[in-house]
């Protein structure tokens, strides 16, 4: 099950979503009662943690630049993309994670009118991805995973052709409008030479100027910086990152680390299903909800006793490390929890803790946990 | 550089619109582009003047010199009939082959490579790519393949015969010829739409030409719905003659054949998944 809080306080009064149905609505307590944690996603108890604690909001229903309602696609018998229901915040940079065949390709090229879909709907910035395919493409910029453009043709030459989809002058805006890309993706050297010439990496940084030619509302990339060097792959996140606030950028990816880097939002699917979205601080926060870790030195039995009291405090755990014990202390209340925990095992004058932190996960341990349930 | 980029969008003219001529006029430009700023016209059109009029200058004025061993002329009867008929029996046989060749890597060829699914991901109308291939590309054919060689047999005949050949019945013939290519045009531009390999494209088109002759032999019906009859036809044109209105029937089908192949393609295209 994957929710969204379609709210404008979520201190206030929420609602939640599935598939783009109100189910249920009422204050944060009351919907957090109403549904059961679901191992290994999202689940609306973090979620509305999440949304207490940082006072956001995941969407509302007309801040959304992409909006799938149980997108379905298959070639024949093989079903690449199972009742898809998405939601990608505008102006957010949304990460579209997946192992190969996840079925995050067939997902794009159905946003962008290239394929139709077997059954379901899509909206971006509220046009039918079926019937306002036109408009949809007007407000859009795409790189595709291969890029691939007329070799006889330069740089400024493809450049030119793409404006030209968007522009009908003047001939000297436009050429102005190219030299900015060129600049921007680091081209201009290579700007007059024919494309059959270019390298891989070279493509790609072409690809994403044509892709921002028509400085999109929308940039949709797939895989932008598979083919790039260390180098290429920094200046195309620092691209994306320039981006944050004036456009939505939604871009799937092989690599992690770019994605915890600069995403504030994360889709995953896994063999044409949706295992989750959301924003990544809060996958991050794993499906546990915030868990804090303290490594102590000495006896805990009244630690154990004093914290496990405590009303914020949903679980412990703990295990025997080189003779020190490590707790594991799940809590719904990260405030009480940071203002409070420490002070109380501290107040236990035999013990010594060594280490305090609030437990964060990397980003492919999630997606491992996610995809794999490792 | 992102303000910078913002302020020169707002000194661009949006293009604005919808429906079947979305893009058209950019794409066309592109698909004209391809061959007329480049040499590659240039070689087309000295390839088909090389082909087609050395075959005009040799039926002219080298085979009627040649004599058999035994003394008799390899050509007999008049050589001017003889070479209008050779010519006008070959030349839509030649360029037909030519398009195809020419042809078949059109759409497959994008539909591949992956430029079609870019092109598409622009505000341009699947109508506009297949109408400005089928459009560049028949001017390519009127121009390198059928105006200049036909514009030089032309004046080969005069050179030939002392005097200006009837201009009605060759210009009749060139426009039949053209018609014979223009077929195979579309024809292959429809297989590239629905085959998803070059080698299917291939075998429906040059099925289509060398098969022809054969199946009307066992089906002769075949040649009235059919182009086939269609170089038979340009001879007949070409020399003045009076076409019986049977003979007709299959250059109005061939019209008809290729129209529909326009129709399917561009219908098709439409439905292609990327």
């Amino acid at each position: 099950m994957t929710n969204r809080i379609h709210d404008q306080q979520a201190s206030q009064v929420s609602n939640l979503l599935a598939g783009g149905i109100i189910v249920e609505s009422g204050n944060n307590h009351d919907i957090v009662s109403c549904f059961s944690i679901e191992k290994g996603l999202i689940t609306t108890k973090a979620l509305v943690l999440f949304l207490k604690k940082e006072n956001k909001f995941l969407t509302t229903k007309n801040n959304l630049a992409i909006q799938t309602h149980g997108l379905s696609k298959s070639f024949g018998e093989v079903q690449a993309l199972r009742d898809l229901d998405l939601a990608v915040p505008k102006n957010s940079i949304t990460g579209f994670l997946g192992p190969n065949g996840a079925g995050k390709t067939t997902a794009i090229r159905l946003l962008l009118g290239l394929n139709q879909p077997t059954a379901g709907s899509g909206k971006i910035f509220g046009l039918d991805i079926h019937h306002d395919s036109e408009e949809i493409r007007r407000r859009t910029g795409y790189l595709a995973q291969e890029p691939r453009f007329y070799d006889d043709m330069t740089a400024r030459e493809i450049l030119r052709f793409a404006a030209r989809f968007f522009f009908s002058g003047p001939p000297k805006g436009i050429e102005d409008r190219i030299d900015e890309m060129l600049e921007m993706v680091g081209l201009v050297a290579k700007a007059d030479r024919p494309i059959k010439g270019f390298s891989g990496g070279e493509k790609q940084r072409l690809g994403i100027a044509q892709a921002q030619i028509n400085a999109p509302e929308l940039l949709i990339l797939d895989e932008p910086a598979a083919s790039l060097d260390p180098m290429g792959r920094r200046d195309v996140l620092q691209i994306m990152e320039r981006l944050r606030g004036q456009a939505t950028v939604f871009y799937s990816t092989h690599i992690l680390g770019d994605v915890q880097r600069v995403s504030d939002q994360v889709v995953i699917l896994n063999q044409g299903y949706l295992v989750t979205q959301g924003p990544i601080e809060l996958l991050l926060g794993g499906s546990d909800g915030i868990v804090f870790s303290l490594e102590i030195q000495g006896s805990t039995h009244q630690a154990r006793e004093i914290i496990t009291r405590q009303p914020w405090v949903t679980s412990l755990d703990s295990q025997v490390m080189n003779g020190n014990t490590l707790f594991r202390v799940a809590v719904n209340d990260e405030e009480a929890a940071e203002a409070q925990l420490l002070r109380l095992v501290l107040a236990d004058q035999d013990l010594t803790v060594l280490r305090f932190g609030k437990e964060k996960l990397e980003l492919e341990e999630v997606f491992l946990q996610l995809v794999e349930g490792v | 550089m992102m303000t910078e980029v913002t302020q020169t969008q707002e000194k661009l003219n949006q293009i604005e619109g919808h429906g079947w001529r979305l893009g058209l006029g950019n794409l066309l430009a592109k698909e004209n582009r391809t061959w007329w700023r480049s040499k590659r016209w240039i070689i087309q059109a000295a390839l088909w003047t090389f082909i087609l009029d050395g075959l005009l200058v040799l039926l002219l004025f080298i085979i009627p010199r040649m004599v058999t061993t035994d003394g008799q002329p390899v050509m007999p009867g008049n050589t001017l009939q003889s070479a209008i008929q050779g010519f006008f029996n070959l030349s839509p046989l030649a360029l037909a082959l030519g398009i195809i060749i020419l042809a078949q890597d059109i759409v497959i060829g994008e539909k591949q490579s992956g430029t079609a699914e870019w092109v598409l991901s622009k505000p341009a109308s699947r109508y506009a790519f297949i109408l400005t291939k089928i459009t560049a590309n028949t001017l390519v054919v009127l121009i390198t393949m059928i105006t200049i060689p036909n514009l030089i047999a032309y004046t080969i005949l005069w050179i030939f015969k002392g005097s200006v050949y009837p201009i009605i019945p060759f210009l009749s013939a060139s426009g039949t010829v053209f018609l014979h290519v223009f077929f195979y045009l579309t024809l292959t531009i429809m297989a590239g739409v629905l085959a998803s390999n070059r080698s299917l494209v291939l075998a429906i088109s040059l099925g289509t030409l060398l098969g022809g002759s054969f199946l009307s032999n066992i089906v002769p019906a075949l040649s009235l719905a059919t182009p086939w009859m269609l170089p038979e036809i340009c001879a007949l044109i070409a020399l003045g003659e009076v076409l019986p209105p049977l003979l007709i029937i299959p250059i109005i089908s061939t019209l008809i054949w290729s129209l529909v192949f326009i129709f399917i393609a561009l219908w098709k295209f439409q439905k292609h998944e990327f």
